[in-house]
């Protein structure tokens, strides 16, 4: 070989290894070295020779069937997803399910609505994750950020849509913003960690990772719950006895029914009468907060299985269990509507 | 995964063993996977140090080194390759004696000729899997041919000193 300083530039060449303006240099010496050029050949030649020899081995045709037989069975990623979804549905209908109780409201019609909500659409929003699960990033954390991301997104983006549908309402800025995130990151982180830990069951040592997974989600919604500036209370559902049909509104103003706002740590009772407020909406997203009625304490009512007050308490269970964001403002017509919007 | 071990190990029960083991603790250990290399890269390395771990429990023993002697003869042989591997096999050289050469090898040099040639693997995955730079695989590599020749030649001879 006349050049071999060229010898493992054409090796790695020979490999596909060589850079390109290393592999561009080479082939312009080799155009002029038939030296070189044999000696490639050479190379190439021992190159598929040395494959030839050390060709890979079938394996054993028993080895997949070992492998899999030692593999811990597991469920397909969706159903998982599913009973993930019930399971962290029902975690935060835990949570509202018993400040709802304290509310005074029934207590089987709330655990059984509660329950209902949970199995169906918490198993809903699993399968969802269970089918996005493959391409969703690796992390806990980011699975669950992202995912209860997009259920904030998609819920309020409904309830845009059908608010617009419905009539051109608008929601403020704040609402948003706020409504909800708390509740749907909380909701995420949740479901990923139940989801993770269906596939690969309760870590033996847990560790400070796992239970951050299981403590943080649940701060989350204990803040959600508390009434304050961050996450706000949830807003009670007009009552049926009060004027609840939409009233046509132009453009600009519309009044609606609005029941009072009840933090639900508060002993008041769902109220049973309704006090009409006048509220302003806005057109434009950037609004203003709309000014709603403020907490109005009502004396604590009996009990009733009434099949009236049984329907109230139904839709408000329902809507407070359906609707991880709950403060919806009062600018929204129908209680139907939301209930349907939320439910999807 | 099994073709790997196979040739580690040399043993087809013990490769089978080998892979069957790899494979469900790639599995355990898949949320350590962080994608900082290829996937295959990834597999492979946990594969080679399983390999790597039957092969000192088997031995109880680290990695043949390189002699000094087969160092040097392996630098003598790199200056000046003399005949090459193709043409030995184009003479008289069948793939079985290839391959008798290549098991006398010292693992070093079986080992990142296995990966190479075998798996298929990039240079940088070889790295990852032997936990070397990528030119010290480069090196390695050279060196694990220049010694395949040698050990060849030398074949070569014996055959021809018992005949």
């Amino acid at each position: 070989m006349e050049h071999p300083e060229q010898r493992d530039a054409i090796e790695a060449y020979v490999e596909g290894m060589l850079p390109l303006p290393a592999r561009q240099q080479l082939e312009s010496h080799l155009e002029r070295c038939a030296s070189c050029t044999r000696y490639l050949d050479t190379a190439r030649a021992e190159a598929d020779l040395l494959r030839r020899a050390l060709a890979p081995a079938a394996p054993p045709r028993s080895l997949a069937a070992a492998v899999s037989a030692q593999l811990p069975a597991r469920r397909r990623a969706p159903l998982r997803g599913a009973l993930a979804g019930i399971a962290a549905n029902l975690l935060t209908a835990a949570v509202l399910v018993s400040l709802s109780l304290g509310a005074g409201v029934n207590p089987t019609v709330t655990i059984l609505a509660g329950l209902a909500v949970a199995v169906v659409w918490g198993g809903l929003k699993g399968l969802a994750f269970g089918l996005a699960a493959p391409a969703l990033p690796r992390s806990v954390w980011a699975q669950g950020l992202l995912f209860g991301a997009v259920l904030w997104l998609a819920a309020n983006a409904a309830l845009v849509a059908v608010g617009a549908l419905s009539g051109g309402t608008a929601y403020s800025a704040g609402f948003v913003l706020a409504g909800g995130a708390v509740h749907d990151v909380a909701y995420g982180l949740l479901l990923s960690w139940l989801f993770r830990v269906l596939r690969n069951g309760v870590p033996a040592r847990p560790g400070l990772s796992a239970a951050l997974h299981a403590v943080v989600p649940l701060a989350l919604l204990a803040v959600w719950v508390m009434p304050g500036p961050v996450a706000g209370a949830p807003v009670r559902l007009p009552q049926p006895t009060a004027s609840a049909e939409p009233v046509p509104t132009d453009s600009a103003t519309t009044t609606v029914p609005a029941t009072p706002t009840v933090p639900p740590s508060a002993t008041a009772a769902v109220p049973t009468a309704t006090a009409l407020s006048t509220v302003t909406l806005l057109s434009t997203p950037a609004a203003t907060p709309v000014p709603t009625a403020p907490p109005v304490p009502t004396a604590r009512a009996a009990h009733t299985s009434s099949p009236l007050a049984v329907r109230q308490q139904v839709h408000t269970i329902v809507h407070d269990a359906l609707a991880p964001s709950a403060h919806l403002p009062a600018r929204v017509r129908t209680r139907s509507v939301v209930v349907l919007v939320r439910f999807l | 995964m099994y073709g790997l071990a196979l040739r580690m190990l040399r043993h087809p029960e013990d490769a089978a063993d080998a892979a069957q083991e790899a494979f469900l603790h790639c599995y355990r250990a898949l949320d350590t996977y962080n994608g900082s290399h290829t996937f295959g890269a990834w597999l492979y390395r946990i594969a080679y140090n399983h390999c790597l771990d039957v092969l000192r429990r088997r031995r109880n023993a680290p990695l043949v080194p390189v002699s000094a002697e087969q160092g040097e003869r392996v630098m003598e042989v790199a200056a000046d390759p003399g005949p090459s591997v193709e043409d030995l096999a184009a003479k008289d050289v069948s793939l079985e004696r290839l391959r008798e050469a290549f098991d006398n090898l010292p693992d070093q040099y079986r080992h990142v000729l296995v990966l190479r040639y075998t798996l298929d693997l990039p240079y940088r995955d070889m790295a990852h899997v032997l936990d070397i730079s990528e030119s010290a695989v480069t090196m390695r590599l050279h060196h694990a041919r220049g010694a395949l020749r040698t050990r060849m030649i030398e074949l070569g001879e014996d055959e021809r000193g018992a005949s």
